[in-house]
């Protein structure tokens, strides 16, 4: 068992059903084994402000195969970084 | 209270033969119809003449609606179908699929749209005969 767990990755969005909410870049993804939060940090490429206000999100980092899937608990945008709180991870 | 003319992302998951079934769109968005529309139509220069491409009519709508399904590949694992994914990609998988499921995946589709098309235009009459409050 981890005690911190930290996933980075290149390209990925933030889903609303099928609509893109946001595109991130160099994303990073932080767990502590004390907290079930996920949080995200990631710089955004492109938001549509009104779709991220949205509920339910997703974020979805592509992988081999497919894509891991997180849900989107809290998200906030400032000078193009978004950070996120996310659930556990869906698949 | 105005109305919300945001098109909300709903799906509707229509049943196929075997037990298999297709998520699809509720309704098309403004963006949606629009490409629904273009795809249909063939490539041409500048300045021809328009003209609707046949070959492009199904595959276009089935591109528009599904979200998901349940069909599994060789393997017995779902096979992927993202409505995230590029128009290619996507057309590709369904085209990999055999002949009756795709002219099923046409007939439930299209029953769908006509459906909604009907739903719409009631919504919009009940919206006019409606006393202003």
């Amino acid at each position: 068992m981890f005690d911190e767990l930290v996933v980075t990755g290149g390209e990925a969005t933030i889903s609303w059903a099928w609509h893109t909410a946001a595109v991130c870049r160099s994303w990073r993804i932080y767990k502590s084994r004390t907290r079930a939060q996920w949080s995200l940090v990631a710089t955004v490429t492109r938001v549509d402000p009104y779709k991220l206000q949205q509920r339910p999100l997703l974020f979805n980092a592509p992988r081999k195969g497919g894509y891991w899937c997180w849900p989107v608990q809290a998200v906030t945008v400032q000078d193009k970084q978004i950070t996120a709180a996310l659930g556990p991870m869906e698949a | 209270m105005p109305r919300c003319r945001v098109v909300a992302p709903d799906v509707v998951r229509l049943p196929l033969s075997d037990g298999d079934s297709v998520t699809v769109k509720k309704t098309l968005n403004a963006g949606e119809y629009r490409q629904l529309i273009v795809s249909q139509f063939k490539d041409t220069p500048d300045g021809e003449r328009v003209t609707l491409d046949h070959r492009k009519i199904g595959m276009a709508k089935l591109l528009a609606y599904i979200v998901g399904w349940t069909f599994v590949g060789f393997d017995g694992q779902p096979l992927p179908y993202r409505p995230d994914e590029p128009d290619d990609i996507r057309a590709a998988t369904i085209d990999g699929l055999d002949q009756d499921t795709y002219r099923e995946l046409i007939a439930v589709v299209t029953a769908h749209e006509e459906q909604q098309e009907a739903a719409l235009e009631a919504q919009k009459k009940t919206r006019i005969t409606a006393p202003a409050s």
